[in-house]
């Protein structure tokens, strides 16, 4: 049985269905990507799944426990990572640790042991007794993480953690993701980042508009999309006219053109390099760079929605 | 357990803020000071009657002109009793006494005209030309006894009138002036065994506490409505705690908070101002107890219902200063139509109770008092779950 199993979940916000029939299955101990543009219904689903959201129709368990019947049970066994900062400011880092470890029931020793455990992993047991309101971005962010990790949740859920912070402390929390993973987390992490996501996930589901789209490991989803190619032109000179010509060849799926740059979906670039050279040259355009490019999750997602993942 | 938690870290948090010291310990006591001394004239100073500097009268009164009622006018200046609250200083002319008037060496002049006698005696209304110095309060004491001593000769005047015309004969006198006379018709009494009435500094911290009881609140709306801004909230509530104990355990941290403000200022104004608070502390706790169950609950129900912090803030400001106003709270509304507003107030009730506590008042009129903030309480506590059941308190 899966670890989370998502049966049929429906949710909607007055006439705007926010998400539609989902369903999905994470395992025990794997990192689960979930990408999706802004609007896809990532959030609606984690807050659903840490039962702070009424279910319209379906059913969540977590571990076995059903979020609808005993939300506090799924609730101990989750450490959620808000996408926006959810500190107390004013208050020292490890009071802000402290006071939500007391909530999940830690006491005495053990409640300081994993506080400091907490901390030090985050790397910022230097700063234990510093405000918040002191602290960067990242450092903010990884206080932000501490606060949700130090219970030893069983499954954890990051919702966009890295938004807005600097590449190092990026780094340090994708580094972070995978240590909790090995310690035995299953972990959640959703981000409209498909690098982020194709760089830690075991699985990706990617979801649009309410509903989940494509669901699998990477080998699997990159299968799903191994058969178109994508070739990126970069040139002058590109007028409406070969844009259109470009779009009437049978064997070119897909063309668009951003100023000086064009790119192109085929089935094999080798086979159809000659033509779409035939009709750049025809057409005065001057090349300045041509470049083929392997398919990857943003490929997948364009393929199956037609738009880009940060549309 | 976890309300208690709660509790405790808003208690530690609010207590960070230096602004909440400030403006719910500091200002208060700031403001009874000040309101005390500044307003001290609205009020009686407690149990003393004052005692009044005996009034300098200069009298002018034409040589030779003495006649039967301007004698009656000194046997009546010169009896002990108004003895003691006027010195009559002959002088010969008027300009003589406007001088020692402007000098301020005497305090009050009163020129006896040339046809005084005669016009009292030939029935028309008896006149003296007074005229008043700078001191207000010796001005009042000099008119009060000079009208009292007219008054009389007039009643007696308009008597004879009525008695000559119904063919009666009555002689024109002072009998009733007279301050011989033992039997007065005032009895100064007490409204209780140590206490005739409140001074200004009591009044004042009684207002003063109640108004910060109801800042207090504010304070509590403006924490509740900082967890949703901060999106603290939405961390606590993915935590195993219900929603309500989440919102009772703030209620309950800042309502330790304005419990803790209730002592300071009440222990604070004893020490350093003298207010005297009474000789009911349970009563007393009872009163503030509510005030702060009352002033917790309108919280929760301003927050619940308020999109932001901002709108939220303001509505309790113009709140609790116009409830404060209508209850008399900055100053004594006399009686009237505000003053009947003002029993429509959280202050009126919480400051009626206290006040009466204060004069000592009957216990069943304080308990009549302590029981309708208690109704408002309930009333308010019932509004709150309506409005939870209703809105609920969610990030």
């Amino acid at each position: 049985m899966a670890f989370v199993e998502i049966k049929d979940v429906v949710k909607r916000y007055g006439s705007n269905l926010s998400v539609d029939h989902l369903n999905l299955s994470i395992h025990e101990g794997e990192i689960f990507g979930l990408l999706g543009p802004n609007g896809a219904g990532k959030s609606t689903t984690i807050n659903m799944m840490c039962g702070l959201m009424k279910l319209d129709h379906g059913s969540i368990s977590v571990d076995g426990i059903s979020v609808n019947d005993r939300p506090l049970e799924v609730k101990k066994r989750i450490g959620l990572v808000p996408q926006d900062l959810a500190l107390y400011e004013t208050m020292p880092a490890a009071d802000n640790v402290a006071f939500f470890a007391k909530l999940h029931g830690l006491r005495g020793r053990l409640l300081k042991e994993r506080v400091e455990e907490a901390l030090e992993f985050v790397g910022l047991q230097d700063r234990a007794k510093e405000m918040p309101s002191k602290f960067s971005g990242g450092m903010k962010r990884r206080l932000n993480i501490a606060c949700a990790i130090m219970h030893h949740p069983k499954l954890i859920i990051m919702d966009e953690p890295t938004v807005g912070i600097d590449p190092q402390s990026r780094n340090h929390i994708l580094e972070s993701v995978r240590t909790l993973n090995k310690m035995g987390s299953t972990i959640i992490y959703t981000s409209h980042y498909m690098e982020e996501v194709a760089a830690i996930s075991d699985r990706v589901a990617i979801m649009d508009q309410g509903h989940v789209i494509a669901c699998g490991s990477q080998q699997e989803l990159r299968e799903r999309v191994s058969s178109v190619e994508k070739i990126v032109i970069k040139a002058t000179q590109i007028t409406d006219a070969v844009i259109d010509e470009l779009r009437l060849h049978p064997r070119i799926s897909r063309v668009s053109s951003n100023e000086d740059v064009m790119e192109l979906y085929v089935d094999s670039s080798q086979q159809e390099l000659q033509d779409i050279l035939f009709i750049c040259a025809k057409h005065n355009v001057i090349l300045q760079s041509l470049a083929c490019e392997e398919p990857d999750l943003e490929s997948l997602f364009l393929n199956l929605t037609g738009r880009k993942l940060r549309d | 357990m976890n309300v208690w938690i709660i509790a405790c870290f808003e208690l530690r948090r609010m207590l960070r803020a230096r602004t909440v010291i400030i403006s719910l310990f500091l200002l208060p006591l700031i403001l009874i000071f000040i309101l005390g001394t500044a307003l001290s004239s609205f009020f009686n100073s407690g149990d003393k009657i004052p005692e009044l500097d005996p009034v300098k009268v200069a009298m002018v009164e034409s040589v030779g002109n003495r006649g039967v009622v301007t004698s009656q006018l000194y046997t009546f200046l010169e009896s002990p009793d108004i003895a003691k609250m006027i010195i009559v200083q002959d002088v010969p002319t008027s300009k003589e006494a406007e001088r020692l008037l402007r000098s301020q060496k005497v305090d009050f002049v009163v020129t006896v005209p040339v046809d005084f006698d005669h016009q009292v005696m030939s029935g028309k209304e008896a006149k003296l030309q007074l005229m008043l110095g700078s001191n207000r309060t010796a001005n009042m004491v000099a008119g009060t006894v000079f009208d009292s001593f007219l008054d009389d000769i007039n009643h007696g005047r308009a008597v004879t009138f009525v008695a000559s015309s119904m063919g009666l004969r009555q002689d024109v006198s002072v009998s009733s002036a007279s301050p011989s006379d033992p039997h007065s018709y005032v009895s100064v009494g007490k409204l209780n065994d140590t206490a005739t009435s409140y001074s200004a500094a009591q009044y004042f911290a009684v207002a003063m506490l109640i108004m910060f009881l109801l800042y207090s609140g504010g304070t509590a709306s403006d924490s509740l409505l900082s967890e949703r801004d901060n999106h603290t909230l939405y961390r606590l509530q993915s935590m195993p705690i219900s929603h309500v104990q989440i919102l009772i355990g703030k209620m309950i941290g800042s309502s330790i908070v304005a419990m803790a403000q209730t002592l300071v200022i009440i222990t604070v104004s004893y020490v350093l101002y003298g207010t005297n608070w009474g000789q009911q502390p349970v009563l007393l706790a009872v009163t503030c107890m509510l005030m702060i169950f009352a002033s917790m609950t309108f919280a929760a129900i301003v927050s619940l219902l308020s999109k932001s912090s901002s709108s939220a803030n303001n509505f309790m400001q113009v709140l609790i200063v116009t409830m404060t106003f209508f209850s008399g709270g900055f100053i004594p509304i006399p009686v009237g139509f505000i003053q009947n507003i003002g029993e429509f107030t959280l202050n009126h009730w919480g400051m009626k109770s206290i006040l009466q506590i204060m004069l000592h008042g009957n216990i069943s009129e304080i308990i009549s008092s302590i029981g309708m903030l208690a109704g408002i309480c309930a009333t308010l506590l019932a509004l709150t779950a309506i409005v939870y059941r209703k809105v609920g308190y969610h990030a």
